[in-house]
């Protein structure tokens, strides 16, 4: 008959011992790993209600501008359609562009694109080519569509009919 | 419509298991006499956190009745139910809500306790650190300090019978059966098994003992059924079965012990006065409480002082001595 081989009190306390220290460091893992997870979790979630603010927001003050038929302006920026293809090969036709309203009007300078209405009520996406000072002192500017076929805008740009200068184009678009 | 699973429906239940006029297919035959079923007009009902221990005058029954109400043999006749749900006469399939233990082989050899312990219990959710530690710590309380990691290999059948209970206590099952009547547990294991029995027990386990040892149920089980000729002499619980069976009231040692007795059965008719050498055994069989005192004044009556009178506490082994000798009376 086999004999039992029993355990031993110096067994039993090394096995407790290492239970011990299993405990220790584990304790430590799952407090860093719960700390991580805490933080990634509320960062996530902030950027994704940001994200979603953001976007609710937009489309708040687009409808609420086209329902007025106003211009949309986020925080004094403006999305515009280039319709002509005055300004091409720059700003070719559904281009989408994204421009903002200058903080002095007259400090605009050559080769800025802005979006200014014509003094027949139309809105015109056209470069500065040249800045002319009047006799009276004041500043207008000549502008030119990008497009060879143009030649320069007959009417100068007074600074007061200027509505964005331009910033960036929408890729892809 | 969501089908209710076994396992769902354990939770629900108040009646594990659910016996009514229960035979057996198997027989018995005696020299000369016609064959009879091993099993006869059994009825049970063990409730949720109980533990019983089945007893009786054959292995056989014993282990056969165990086997009928895991599911894993047929029966004849009569009714079973168990998680009360109905168990079909001839499937046989060991459900997954039953933990059954009808051998020492379901230890692995190549593993010591603790980690056998640990390997069946791998699926708990519980962070394994802490799972070993309540699991050792566990074996320390119960009183198998000795073995907690002593080799699968070198432990006797016993003892690896006690580790595959303990395992069932930890296991999601909710119904463990304790085949193994044949086996006889020291009193350590028999210690072990108390507190395995009470564990499973708070957490709403239910568990059937197989066993012919009086000392076993006494220490682990809450409710006994005793099977004599295959059936059910007693069923209840073990306080019950003492109360009812065990009549012997005391024990007087004296040298004179037969003189004695002829006198103390002649003042008290109503009390049974049996000599085995130098010691009265005395029984009370009438309807009434014991009355130690009318006893003691009889003996001072007759002028004889015994060396020494004992009390019985009431024991499961008389009990069980009493039933197989009123069965053997009625017979």
């Amino acid at each position: 008959m086999r004999k039992v081989e029993y355990t031993t009190d110096e067994q039993i306390e090394q096995m407790r011992e290492e239970l011990r220290q299993a405990k220790l460091k584990k304790g430590m893992h799952i407090d860093m790993h719960h700390v991580l997870v805490i933080v990634r979790k509320t960062v996530s979630m902030v950027l994704f209600l940001a994200v979603v603010a953001a976007l609710t927001t937009t489309l708040v003050f687009i409808q609420l501008a086209k329902s007025k038929g106003q211009t949309p302006d986020i925080l004094g920026y403006q999305l515009y359609v280039i319709q002509s293809g005055s300004m091409s090969p720059t700003l070719k036709v559904g281009a989408v562009i994204i421009s903002h309203i200058p903080d002095d009007k007259s400090d605009l300078k050559v080769d800025d694109i802005v979006t200014f209405k014509t003094e027949s009520g139309a809105t015109v996406t056209h470069r500065i080519i040249e800045t002319v000072k009047s006799a009276d002192g004041k500043i207008r500017y000549r502008t030119k569509g990008d497009n060879p076929v143009n030649s320069a805008d007959q009417e100068l740009l007074d600074p007061d009919r200027v509505i964005a200068e331009f910033i960036a184009k929408v890729p892809l678009t | 419509m969501k089908r209710l699973k076994a396992a769902d429906h354990a939770k629900t239940y108040e009646n594990v298991v659910y016996i009514e006029n229960l035979s057996s297919n198997e027989y018995f035959q005696k020299n000369g006499e016609e064959a009879a079923p091993v099993l006869r007009d059994i009825s049970l009902s063990v409730k949720k956190g109980q533990c019983w221990g089945i007893n009786g005058d054959s292995l056989f029954s014993i282990k056969i009745l165990l086997e009928i109400i895991s599911n894993i043999r047929p029966y004849k006749d009569g009714k079973c139910s168990l998680l009360e749900m109905g168990m079909m006469r001839s499937k046989r399939v060991i459900l997954p809500h039953v933990f059954y233990i009808g051998s020492p082989g379901m230890v692995y050899n190549n593993m010591n306790v603790l980690e056998f312990l640990m390997f069946a219990t791998a699926n708990s959710k519980t962070d394994k650190v802490l799972q070993q530690e309540q699991i050792f710590e566990s074996l320390i309380n119960i009183g198998l300090k000795k073995i907690s990691m002593s080799p699968v290999r070198s432990l006797t059948k016993e003892q690896k019978a006690v580790i595959i209970l303990l395992t069932a206590a930890y296991s999601s099952s909710d119904f463990a059966v304790f085949n193994l009547p044949e086996y006889s547990f020291d009193d350590a294991l028999t210690g072990a098994m108390s507190k395995i029995a009470k564990f499973m027990s708070k957490k709403g386990k239910t568990l059937l003992i197989g066993t012919q040892s009086p000392d076993l149920i006494e220490t682990v089980c809450t409710h006994t059924a005793y099977i004599v000729n295959g059936v059910s002499a007693y069923t209840g619980t073990v306080g019950e079965f003492k109360k009812k069976y065990d009549r012997i009231m005391m024990k007087i040692s004296d040298k004179n012990a037969a003189d004695l007795a002829k006198k103390l059965c002649t003042m008290l008719p109503e009390y049974d006065f049996s000599v085995d050498e130098d010691i009265i055994t005395v029984r009370n069989y009438s309807e009434e409480e014991d009355n130690v005192r009318l006893v003691y004044e009889k003996i001072a009556e007759t002028g004889f002082a015994p060396e020494k009178v004992k009390l019985n506490p009431k024991r499961v082994k008389y009990a069980c001595e009493e039933i197989k000798r009123q069965y053997d009376l009625q017979k």
